[in-house]
């Protein structure tokens, strides 16, 4: 018998193309509903790994996937604010921290996240280059912004406007890059982050200009009366914000009306998270949502699509199966003569038909040890692989 | 983290060791002090002193830094460097009533502000004639601030450095016999100050005097003092409007006496004699005085004030 799987290899051997294009097909139909779940798994784990070590959100109550996608990743579309009041009360009634998040701008396609100094410590995000964000107006970028706009401590980068239609809108802000950020694997690589009061000023509820009360404000005062000078639209407000002229910046308007996106919220233990979610509860305006838990549900019509992808890729699988053995079928219709011609020398029906069966073993055996070899490769580079494609 | 902050601290020290005065010598010891827990920043110099008169000589104390101001303290916007160390610092002092204007322009971690005016936000003053500002005829405005030298009135000071030693016993708890007893010293050298000012200011008898500047409003309602305030620089040259200003004022407000809170220049002092009214200085102590401390540089308006009466 050792003749007959000699013979068989040496038929494939000689038999090149064929014996690869068999094997590739067979190769590709046991890899790649592996790898399908291979990587859904891994995007799964990625994607709910952000989300679990992220305790709670406090939103608007609205939808609770839009609040958690744009606060864990930014890139989802706007839910509704809250004011930054929410975030005073809260923090007056509980000793979890709250952490604001205010990501409505973009500058050259990276979100612009408003934050404050206790995010950096949350997400173990760690300076690569220069420093912490100090001033307002000065930022910190993710490293794939940095990598992609070819920037870097002391360069600057600008807000954009939200449409090009509203030239009286929103002005854009230069910013002073403080840092960049090393690589973390997640969506912080592509985002800029600035303190949540220089989002304000992009947003216009802050602004910088020249001491109107000074009489060198000249035709930029419209009245002056008692203790009250009232400016025109003439007066120019400041597009950067520097050392120089930090002084000049301000707000108009209590703070705690301004806008949020949401509020991560870390509470120390079991118990302050459980009486958070008892004070939010019935609360009409805002909701406390678990990320884990709503990302859970995303995930469920996730797996269940993955399921209809397989369901497709088997029945194309039973195609290719039915294909091989139209191939083999017909390879051995082919070579008629050839097992005529072994029969005749002496060979038994039952060495032809190792001889048949060693071949088609010899394929699938090597397509099943090429698909589990790749399969191992992808298991070990899928999250590197999804980081490169996607941010998680 | 620590070495971080061993390391911003030393540089904030040197920065003031450039100048080799008395005045440094205070930060410079801290860098040599023994056990340290924490750090602690306070944002102007009568907080800097109370919280280093309450944690003097307790081993377990935080170290404990003022920022080098450039300029006038009221005015001050904290360097990168400076930043950094309020960003890295356990607590950082404040005295409120909206004095660090600056903490509206820097990014820190709100939870390390302490803010030591929050126990007396009732007994704190607004100001009624701040310059404001608005955008248009029905646009946003700016609001009118609050009088912010609080640790002139010695009664308050003592409220404020309460609330230091609170912080202090927080962030050393093996140190709160000490800290008890240095701030039961410190209150008592305050209620020293306040019969002292109390007894100067009595001679005055309700006399009207000026100020160059408003920044006096909470010594003038702690000691009764009946004074108007302009809106004079002590190194500003004056405009025949600001003599104006003061001869209209002084229609009504016949005063004798001018406190300033640092020196006027000679020009100005020479026609304020003339007018038969004599410039006293009376600084508020914001920032380290060229000698001595907070204590001694107000025991020291307290004569210079009582020789002039």
């Amino acid at each position: 018998m050792n003749g007959a799987l000699f013979l068989g290899w040496r038929y494939l051997a000689h038999h090149r193309l064929k014996s690869s294009i068999l094997i590739a097909s067979i190769t590709l139909m046991i890899f790649l509903p592996a790898a399908t779940r291979l990587l859904v798994a891994d995007s799964a784990t990625a994607l709910t790994a952000r989300a679990d070590v992220t305790p709670m959100i406090l939103g608007a109550r609205a939808s609770e996937l839009e609040l958690v996608l744009k606060t864990l990743y930014f890139h989802a579309k706007s839910p509704a604010e809250i004011d930054n009041q929410a975030l005073v009360e809260a923090r007056s009634i509980s000793t979890a921290d709250f952490i604001p998040i205010h990501s409505r701008f973009h500058s050259q396609g990276a979100p612009i996240v408003g934050t404050s100094l206790d995010y950096f410590e949350f997400r173990e995000l760690s300076i690569a280059a220069g420093r912490q964000m100090g001033l307002l107006g000065e930022c910190i970028i993710g490293a794939n912004v940095a990598k992609r706009l070819g920037l870097g401590p002391g360069d600057s980068i600008t807000s954009s406007p939200e449409t090009v239609f509203d030239i009286a809108g929103v002005y854009p802000l230069k910013m002073t890059i403080a840092g960049v950020l090393d690589s973390a694997g997640t969506a912080d690589d592509d985002a800029v982050f600035v303190d949540v009061r220089t989002s304000w000023i992009i947003q216009g509820l802050g602004h910088g200009h020249t001491d109107i009360a000074e009489p060198e404000a000249g035709a930029a005062v419209l009245s002056r009366r008692e203790n009250v000078v009232t400016a025109n639209a003439s007066l120019t407000q400041y597009a950067e914000i520097s050392p120089e002229n930090i002084s000049a910046f301000h707000f108009h308007g209590s703070d705690e009306a301004f806008p949020l996106t949401s509020i991560i919220v870390v509470p120390p233990d079991q118990k302050s998270a459980t009486l958070l979610r008892g004070r939010y509860h019935d609360n009409e305006l805002l909701q406390l949502v678990l990320p884990g838990k709503v990302l859970e549900g995303l995930l469920d019509k996730v797996f269940a699509v993955q399921n209809y992808v397989i369901l497709g890729m088997a029945i194309m699988s039973l195609a290719t199966v039915a294909v091989i053995t139209l191939v083999f079928l017909l390879s051995q219709q082919l070579r008629k003569g050839e097992f005529h011609t072994l029969s005749r020398i002496g060979a038994s029906r039952g060495y032809l038909l190792v001889l048949i069966a060693s071949e088609i073993g010899f394929v699938f055996v090597i397509s099943a040890s090429l698909a589990a070899i790749l399969t191992n490769v992808m298991g070990h580079y899928a999250m590197q692989l999804l980081q490169s494609l996607l941010t998680l | 983290m620590i070495i971080l902050r061993a390391l911003l601290t030393t540089a904030v020290l040197l920065l003031a060791a450039c100048v080799a005065d008395d005045r440094q010598t205070s930060s410079a010891d801290l860098s040599t002090a023994e056990s340290k827990s924490g750090l602690v920043v306070a944002s102007n110099y009568p907080l800097y002193f109370f919280a280093r008169r309450i944690a003097a000589g307790v081993d377990a104390a935080p170290e404990i830094v003022l920022p080098e101001f450039e300029g006038d303290p009221a005015e001050w916007v904290p360097n990168t460097e400076q930043i950094q160390v309020l960003q890295v610092a356990d607590v950082v002092l404040l005295n409120g009533a909206g004095a660090e204007s600056w903490l509206d322009l820097i990014t820190i971690d709100q939870g390390r502000l302490l803010d030591t005016s929050t126990n007396i936000a009732d007994k704190l003053i607004a100001l009624d004639d701040s310059a404001v500002h608005q955008h248009g005829p029905d646009g946003e405005h700016s609001h009118q601030g609050t009088a912010f030298t609080i640790w002139l009135d010695p009664k308050l000071a003592i409220e404020q450095a309460r609330v230091v030693l609170n912080s202090l016993v927080r962030l050393a708890p093996s140190g709160e016999a000490g800290f008890r007893d240095n701030m039961a010293n410190l209150e008592q050298e305050l209620n020293s100050l306040d019969e002292q000012l109390d007894d100067v200011f009595a001679k005055l008898e309700g006399q009207p005097i000026l100020f160059s500047h408003p920044v006096y409003q909470y010594m003038q309602r702690r000691f009764g003092v009946n004074g108007q305030s302009l809106h004079w620089e002590p190194g500003q040259d004056l405009s025949t409007s600001d003599w104006i200003d003061m001869q209209q004022m002084l229609v009504s407000h016949p005063s004798s006496l001018m406190i300033w809170e640092d020196s006027p220049s000679a020009l100005t002092s020479e026609r304020l004699i003339e007018a038969g009214i004599t410039p006293v200085i009376f600084q508020t102590v914001a920032d380290k005085p060229e000698q001595g401390d907070f204590l001694s540089a107000m025991q020291q308006n307290a004569e210079r004030l009582d020789s002039n009466l």
